[in-house]
């Protein structure tokens, strides 16, 4: 199956839409970014997902001329057969009324031409707030208020985003989410697989963006589900890290470039802490598992076990989920 | 040296003096190292306006003095002589001979106080260079500053002078620290030879023992060490400590054990030997792929708590339950680690098939590393004045 992602924004200083998916899908450190040029006119990129799912990447530059012809003479070009719109946004643009006009002239193409698609609008370039969390909401809240005026009747889904915290990795994580149709059935098969595996949590990633596919949990398989973590009746609830997903992929996704050079490549991990287990390996030829368990008991050799006697059902289930 | 330092208030706690022109970086790569702060963070650091010294617990008790940029010496309040090291950082990419002066003309004054100071020059800033480029800068300046203490009326090429190639973007300002760190461990041999022995009879290929807060490595094994091994078990730590404040589950009771008192057992021994192994075996285990660890440890999780039944003495390194980890890599490397003090874990590359076919037999052999390891602490924590 191939869906057309288009990445537009506007501005003249590059509000890093090259640097987002280059990291995401062609392994780059955020370090490495500031070397990267003006995106000239459009760069397509195929990268494959999941396996059979090709993503067809338009990543748009964002000066203005290009943007008056994509609007123009390039209109049906651009936003005919979009599957995802990802329009980027730099928090501190330094005019703001002006990116919004074309940003509701493109909201307008892709609405007209592509019906279907899915919008999602990315408040990019976070960590320049200065303030704290805190301020950061802030900021994003005033720019989502401002936005959610021209958005409509279609939801527009909006995030935060950097490339230097695991903001990126939400983000995008929720937008492969979208063009993965069965990630509900993954969730309920990663549910029972937790259960046999007595894991407080299995989550399972794309193999190399690190994107989370599906995670156990009573979802619908919507990743913004929240699940209660099982770890006994004293708990906390404030112990378990809600961005613990995105982090986990930030950190695996960071090591893995840094393996790489040692003319190695990353393969699986295995961890015990005092108080929980993890392993994260190989499950299908295209994802990852990772496996959460408190239990001390339970030894890691018995859970890449279990993984290895999963692996054929997921592959199954994974075939399907890629259309 | 020891005997100027009697007087002083805290004389175990050797004390590093940090010296360099403006905006050289002096403070960043002392919040970096010392504070874990994000490199990108350094940039808006305030510049240093007064002397500040911090006390730094590494495996040994050290004081850093941060200075303000080009603040001469003689404003400070002690002689040159209560430094154990001097570290000296010039910044690489901007106009360096007025550093080299400053460097020279301090050399010479240390020359006549102090001449058995370990002066460490940081170059500094060095990660936007091309590989070559850098080399060949640094060796230039290397160069110039031989050229100056030869042309020097005093015979300033005595003194024990090092040079490190750093930036804070990357490992190589924790190697410089670690190497500056590792002149002043007193039992520093023993512990490259525990870490010998270690490598030799499980098989490892490359083993440090990192101090984790810092990310400097206390010690590593004799094998030729190089660079891209080190960064990457840097990396892999930084994983591992960020990946376990993900999960902040209570712990189990069965592993929730409070730490005993440490035992300060013979405070007599000369810390430059290897302190005795009473009531422990010793790692002599040969190394051999059919061989099968003496205890059964199948579940080799357990290993500590089984050993710590059978011990005489409840030592402490056997009281609780260490973090343990591996990354496999492809096609032969992997990555293992074993937390072995509150502040020390174990690194090790060992080739893949080694590490599967005895994986039992070098955990076990780790639980005698981390004994003696905890030997050596102790020893040199009775050392410290108390309150430390
Ligand atoms: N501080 C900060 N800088 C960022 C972030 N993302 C990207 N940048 C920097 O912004 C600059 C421009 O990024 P690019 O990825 O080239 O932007 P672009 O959208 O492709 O720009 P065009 O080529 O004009 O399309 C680079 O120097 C990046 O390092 C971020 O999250 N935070
Ligand atoms: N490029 C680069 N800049 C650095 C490095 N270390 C520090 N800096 C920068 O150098 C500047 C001065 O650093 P600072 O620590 O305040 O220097 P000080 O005046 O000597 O204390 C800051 O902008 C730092 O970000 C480095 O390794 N590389
Ligand atoms: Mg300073």
């Amino acid at each position: 199956m191939k869906k057309k992602v288009l990445l537009m924004g506007n501005h003249d200083t590059g509000s890093g839409k090259t640097s987002m998916r280059s990291i995401i899908f062609s392994n780059n450190l955020a370090s490495a970014t500031s070397r990267f040029g003006a995106t000239i006119d459009v760069e397509m990129n195929h990268v494959r997902f999941l396996g059979s799912l090709v993503l067809n990447l338009w990543d748009c530059g964002g000066q203005e001329t290009f943007l008056d012809s994509y609007l123009a003479s390039q209109r049906n070009t651009i936003f005919r057969d979009v599957g995802v719109l990802i329009y980027v946004f730099d928090v501190e643009t330094r005019d703001f009324e002006r990116d919004i006009s074309y940003y509701i002239e493109c909201l307008d193409a892709c609405r007209k031409n592509s019906p279907e698609a899915d919008i999602f609008v990315l408040i990019h370039k976070m960590d320049l707030v200065t303030g704290g969390k805190r301020e950061r909401t802030r900021a994003f809240e005033l720019k989502k208020r401002e936005l959610d005026k021209y958005s409509g009747s279609t939801p527009i889904k909006m995030f935060g985003t950097s490339i230097w915290d695991e903001t990126l990795y939400k983000a995008w994580s929720r937008i492969v989410h979208t063009l993965i149709p069965n990630a509900p059935l993954l969730s309920s098969h990663l549910t029972s697989f937790a259960k046999i595996c007595s894991a407080i949590e299995i989550v399972l990633f794309e193999r190399t963006t690190f994107l989370i596919i599906a995670r156990s949990g009573t979802s619908t398989g919507d990743l913004d589900d929240v699940i209660p973590p099982e770890a006994g009746p004293d708990s906390d609830p404030n112990v378990i890290n809600p961005e613990r997903f995105e982090k986990v992929s930030q950190l695996i996704k960071a090591f893995k470039v840094s393996c790489s050079r040692m003319q190695e490549q990353f393969h699986s991990m295995e961890i015990r802490f005092p108080n929980y287990t993890a392993v994260l390996e190989l499950m299908t030829t295209n994802t990852y598992v990772m496996a959460i368990v408190a239990d001390p008991n339970v030894q890691t050799a018995t859970l890449r076990l279990n993984i290895r006697l999963a692996r054929e059902r997921f592959e199954e289930l994974q075939a399907g989920s890629a259309g | 040296s020891a005997k100027s330092l009697a007087g002083s208030k805290d004389p175990h706690r050797r004390k590093i003096l940090v010296l360099g022109l403006r905006r050289a970086g002096k403070t960043a790569i002392q919040e970096v190292v010392f504070h874990g702060m994000s490199p990108r963070d350094t940039f808006f650091i305030e510049p240093t306006f007064r002397v500040s010294k911090e006390d730094v617990n590494t495996i040994i008790p050290l004081q850093l003095w941060d200075c303000p940029g080009g603040m001469p010496v003689e404003n400070l309040d002690v002689l040159l002589d209560a430094f154990s090291t001097l570290v000296f950082v010039i910044d690489i990419q901007d106009e360096y001979s007025h550093a080299i002066s400053k460097l020279v003309h301090l050399m010479a004054m240390v020359y006549t106080v102090h001449p058995l100071i370990n002066i460490e020059v940081f170059v500094h800033k060095a990660e936007s260079m091309s590989e070559d480029y850098k080399i060949d800068n640094f060796r230039q300046l290397q160069e110039r500053v031989y050229d100056e203490t030869i042309d020097h009326p005093l015979p300033l090429e005595n003194l024990q002078i090092t040079f490190h190639l750093t930036s804070v973007y990357d490992h190589t300002i924790y190697e410089a620290w670690s190497r500056v760190i590792q002149k002043l461990i007193p039992p520093l041999a023993a512990l490259e030879n525990l870490l010998n022995v270690l490598c030799s009879n499980s098989g490892l290929s490359k083993a440090f023992l990192f101090d984790i807060k810092t990310l400097t490595h206390v010690a590593a094994d004799e094998s030729p060490p190089d660079a891209t091994t080190y960064g990457l078990c840097c990396e892999y730590i930084q994983t591992l400590l960020q990946f376990s404040n993900l999960y902040k589950y209570p712990q189990s009771s069965r592993t929730h054990q409070p730490l005993p008192p440490p035992q300060l057992t013979s405070t007599h021994t000369p810390s430059s030997s290897i302190p005795a192994r009473k009531g422990t075996q010793p790692l002599s285990i040969p190394n051999s792929k059919t061989s099968r660890p003496p205890p059964a440890n199948s579940t080799h999780s357990s290993a500590p708590s089984t050993l710590s039944n059978t011990s005489v003495d409840l030592d402490p390194a056997d009281s609780r339950v260490w973090s343990t980890s591996s990354v496999r890599l492809k096609p032969q490397t992997t990555l293992a680690y074993w937390e072995i003090t509150n502040q020390l874990s174990l690194v090790a590359l060992i080739r893949s098939e080694t590490y599967e076919a005895s994986q039992g037999l070098i955990d076990y052999n780790v639980t005698f590393f981390r004994k003696a390891i905890h030997r050596i602490v102790d020893i040199e924590k009775a050392k410290w004045p108390s309150g430390d």
